[in-house]
């Protein structure tokens, strides 16, 4: 059954297309990474990543992205809940919006953000009040990431909520359950493959994001300097094999946490019986 | 308008969904390829279209090898399961959609166009939905439109996959009448793809049971069923109860009971395995007490005009029973039979079998089931 | 879109939640709404306003943004066409076909996704830049890549490459191959397939695909940001341009421009909503 669309034409032109195009983009470019970074030794290799800046600007991207992403499990589960549930004026408006940060160029997130969070901003000076600096550190990055990453749980859930069989929630009343047990027994375990893609989306784009982060970050080295920006100082200074270290290092980081989450992903849809 | 299949092999990985196939159809008739789910008869409806390659084979159409050409210069009409109704377009541009793409030397005028896409929604009676657009009709509707378009551009073979499957019941029945009276009256030659027998017996003048990848029996409705060629065949077309035994002495033994062959099977010695297949009419029962073979009625089932009866065999002399599958005899009593005999559930009667279909080799004299 | 029908199916059910809790919860949401996405977009147009109307005038016609503007839509004028060929050749192979390595070829076209912007930068300066593979021979033969509208071109494809693919694999694996096979039964050829039948079946999916493209194309900081080089009415993009007025303090400039890649955000959610309401529409219509 498998290849019963071989009468249709095109094949040879589509494939020569699709294969010409990501070869020259995708392919031959991350080639050129990889062998970029064999040219150095295995030493100099070490002595790149072992900096202490270069961690300490790991740990900031890893642990703002990371806060980023959870902190928008929460707030993306209730937005997609409220939108897809409750009856809201301009619902379609609101729903519309969520899109935004897909839509609105990084740089334009990133001068506004800051000059929001700044100490004088319209919503930094409420936080200067309360003693805590937003922009310039951490803390702003974690904003500029939440910014950047909600559309991303609210899209992949949205659609599953919109699914979810009315039917079963009925029959965990009939049977009992309150409204609370309702939604953590019957609703909340469909939902959670969807809310791990979208965990793991706003995670990876949190992790490379450098456009809506660097105005707000204040890009001090040891305490608020992300792993992007790094590897444009390097280039900056003209040093290819440190920044091709670091790029490379954070691919393959990255593409490690996405296999984990990936499993973990395709785990839990086996156990709810998804996908 | 023929079409012969010459030993068709088609393989997915180890799947042999196509084995060896062999088949002649005549100018003109009405096919049908009858099978269960991944017996292959899609596969061979699709090669036969040039939608599909066999791997070796040939395919010839009026005598022309055809295996290789391509689709469009085989002229043939395909009605596809699910319609594949153009949904962006109304029925109309539906209907006219293989005469609008041909090559512009080929392409008759609009006013040509405009008159044979009508005529042919007159033919399938739906001219007044000419305007609407798929979506918007029935799935009877849509089975009717997806034939017209296929008819427009006048093709020499007309094949359908699985052309009712989609269907309601009722409606099924009507559409099947009316496939066989258009067939009657254009004369195409038509090949169609069922898991439905009744579908199959209703509608084609002669229907080809396929079971995994091979062609099991070719012949009529009646053929079919009254003189199956596999196991397979006979319980596949219509019910039927397999008595699991041995031949022996010209005698097939199940339990201790046993039944005298027919006189062309006498000489076959088969004591190790040999099913017995006894359609449920051909099973009668008598309230003589005298009748060897005991049966106590289970069950009986009103089915209108006849009555389905369950027995299960009782062991004479505390001796082992016949070996039947489900361990049920099952029984098909006219109405009238019924009345006269005035059973009940748990009678014991005795059952006289007055027909059995035998499978066996008449080459090697080895049993075929 | 019959409102009856919906004002009916959401009343609430006697499983839905106490009021307090809805109310509570749509509050919150509102909340978020408003704090991340539409107080930004508010400040963008009161900080570019800030010195008035005069300043934000000049501020976006000054010779340079001009000619920001300019590459920005010759960049985003090449890429769009050509990813959308691109994407259609791809959704075409992927979806239509079984074929070995069509999963990693589908992996491949989604990679740009998850890799870092500035790190599709790097890699066209390790290729092309002047310590890179061809880079030596392609400035030798007055035909620099880095620093120059090619380089802002590829990589500003390679951030861009999933987006239109990535809308039509699903889209077209989900309709499924009868239409086209009809068609070619009919007697149709490639191209007549492709024109009647395949194209106006993708069309509200690919525009969507062709605005999300158009919108990063236009939008892209990062990737760009690394090849350009920052040359002032030469490789200046507009949402490089931003950053350059924002770091010499010139905060309105750098506002009023922003407004102008603002816009292009609120346009795009506009055709977006749009697309999906029709193709919302159809699918109804399809499945009446």
């Amino acid at each position: 059954m498998s290849q019963r669309k071989s009468m249709l034409p095109g094949f040879g032109l589509s494939l020569g297309i699709t294969v010409f195009t990501v070869s020259l983009l995708v392919l031959i470019p991350l080639l050129a990474l990889v062998t970029r970074s064999a040219e150095l030794s295995l030493g100099g290799i070490w002595d790149t990543l072992a900096d202490r800046r270069v961690l300490a600007a790991f740990r900031v991207s890893f642990s703002t992205a990371f806060a980023a992403a959870f902190l928008n499990i929460f707030m993306g589960l209730v937005v997609a809940w409220v939108l897809v549930r409750y009856p809201l004026p301009f619902k379609r408006f609101w729903d519309s919006l969520i899109d935004l940060p897909f839509a609105l160029p990084t740089a334009v997130a990133g001068i506004v953000l800051t000059t929001l969070y700044s100490p004088n901003g319209w919503l930094g000076q409420f936080f200067a009040d309360l003693g805590i600096r937003v922009a310039f550190t951490p803390l702003g990055i974690t904003i500029a990431l939440i910014f950047i990453g909600l559309p991303f749980v609210v899209r992949t859930v949205e659609p599953i909520l919109q699914d979810l069989d009315r039917q079963q929630e009925e029959a965990s009343t009939s049977l009992g359950a309150s409204r609370w047990q309702t939604f953590r027994r019957v609703l909340l375990p469909p939902l959670i493959p969807a809310i791990l893609t979208g965990f793991s989306l706003a995670f990876a784009r949190g992790l490379g994001e450098y456009g809506s982060v660097i105005f707000i970050a204040g890009n001090m080295p040891m305490k608020s300097e992300i792993v992007p920006l790094l590897i444009v100082t390097k280039l900056e200074q003209y040093n290819y094999p440190g920044a091709t270290v670091i790029a490379l290092a954070s691919l393959v980081v990255a593409f490690v946490m996405l296999l984990v989450i990936n499993g973990l992903q395709h785990w839990t849809r086996k156990r709810t019986g998804r996908g | 308008m023929s079409i012969h299949v010459n030993h068709l092999t088609k393989r997915y990985g180890n799947f042999t969904a196509l084995d060896d196939i062999e088949l002649s159809i005549d100018d003109g008739e009405l096919v049908a390829l009858l099978g269960p789910s991944g017996c292959g008869k899609t596969t061979l409806l699709r090669s036969i279209a040039g939608m599909e390659f066999a791997d070796s084979g040939s395919i010839l159409l009026e005598g022309r090898d055809m295996t290789y050409e391509p689709i469009r210069h085989r002229q043939v009409g395909f009605v596809f399961q699910h319609y594949a109704l153009f949904n962006h377009m109304s029925v109309f541009e539906n209907v006219a959609y293989g005469l609008r793409v041909r090559p512009r030397a080929q392409r008759p005028a609009e006013a040509e166009i405009r008159r044979r896409v009508h005529e042919l929604l007159e033919l399938v009676q739906l001219d007044w939905l000419a305007k609407r657009f798929p979506p918007q009709l029935s799935g009877g509707q849509r089975q009717r439109i997806a034939l017209a378009r296929a008819l427009a551009v006048e093709p020499r073979y007309l094949l359908l996959d699985e052309p009712f499957g989609a269907l309601d019941a009722n409606v099924r029945k009507e559409l099947r009448r009316w496939l066989r009276r258009l067939h009657e009256e254009l004369h195409v030659t038509s090949l169609f793809v069922t898991h439905d027998q009744e579908e199959a017996m209703e509608v084609a003048s002669r229907i080809v049971v396929m079971n995994h990848g091979r062609i099991e029996q070719v012949g009529t409705p009646e053929e079919i069923y009254d003189e199956p060629h596999t196991p397979f065949v006979s319980s596949f077309i219509g019910n039927v109860n397999i008595l699991r035994g041995a031949i022996r002495e010209g005698a097939f033994h199940t339990g201790n009971w046993q039944i005298p062959l027919p006189k062309e099977a006498r000489e076959i010695h088969h004591p190790e395995e040999q099913d017995a297949f006894i359609r449920p009419h051909d099973i009668e029962i008598v309230k003589d007490t005298a009748v060897p073979w005991r049966v106590r009625i289970q069950h009986i089932q009103p089915m209108g005009s006849s009555y389905h009866v369950e027995a299960v065999p009782i062991a004479l002399n505390g001796d082992n029973g016949p070996h039947i599958e489900n361990d049920l005899i099952t029984i098909e009593l006219t109405r009238q039979a019924y009345k006269a005999l005035a059973i009940d559930t748990n009678d014991e009667v005795g059952i006289d079998i007055h027909h059995v279909h035998w499978f066996y080799d008449h080459a090697t004299g080895t049993a075929a089931s | 879109m019959n409102t009856q029908a919906t004002k009916i199916q959401r009343r609430p059910a006697p499983t839905e939640a106490s009021p307090w809790v809805r109310y509570l919860l749509s509050a919150l949401a509102l909340v978020i709404i408003g704090l991340f996405l539409i107080l930004p977009l508010v400040s963008v147009l009161a900080e570019a306003f800030r010195e008035g109307w005069q300043a934000y005038i000049s501020a976006i016609t000054d010779r340079y943004t001009r000619h920001a503007i300019l590459l920005t839509l010759t960049t985003a004028l090449i890429c769009v066409p050509l990813n959308t060929v691109f994407g259609i050749a791809a959704a075409w192979c992927i979806a239509r076909f079984q074929f070995p390595g069509r999963s990693l070829l589908t992996t491949l076209i989604d990679l740009p996704f998850s890799v870092s912007p500035v790190i599709a930068g790097l890699v066209f300066i390790l290729i092309f830049g002047s310590q890179g593979w061809f880079g030596g021979w392609f400035t030798a033969h007055g035909f620099p890549i880095i620093f120059a509208l090619p380089g802002i071109v590829l990589a500003t494809m390679f951030v861009t490459l999933p987006f239109v693919a990535r809308e039509l694999i699903p889209l077209m694996q989900e309709q499924g191959s009868e239409q086209e096979e009809a068609s070619i039964m009919l007697g149709a050829g490639p191209w007549k397939m492709f024109w009647t039948i395949t194209l106006p079946r993708i069309k509200w999916g690919l525009l969507y695909g062709v605005i999300l493209c158009n919108a990063r194309a236009m939008g892209e900081f990062g990737a760009v940001s690394v090849v350009s080089g920052h040359i002032r009415g030469s490789t200046n993009t507009l949402p490089l341009h931003v950053e350059i007025l924002y770091n010499e303090y010139q905060f309105s400039a750098a506002f009023a421009v922003a407004t102008l890649l603002a816009g292009l955000a609120i346009v795009t959610l506009i055709v977006k909503s749009i697309v999906e309401w029709r193709q919302q529409r159809q699918w109804e219509n399809a499945t009446q």
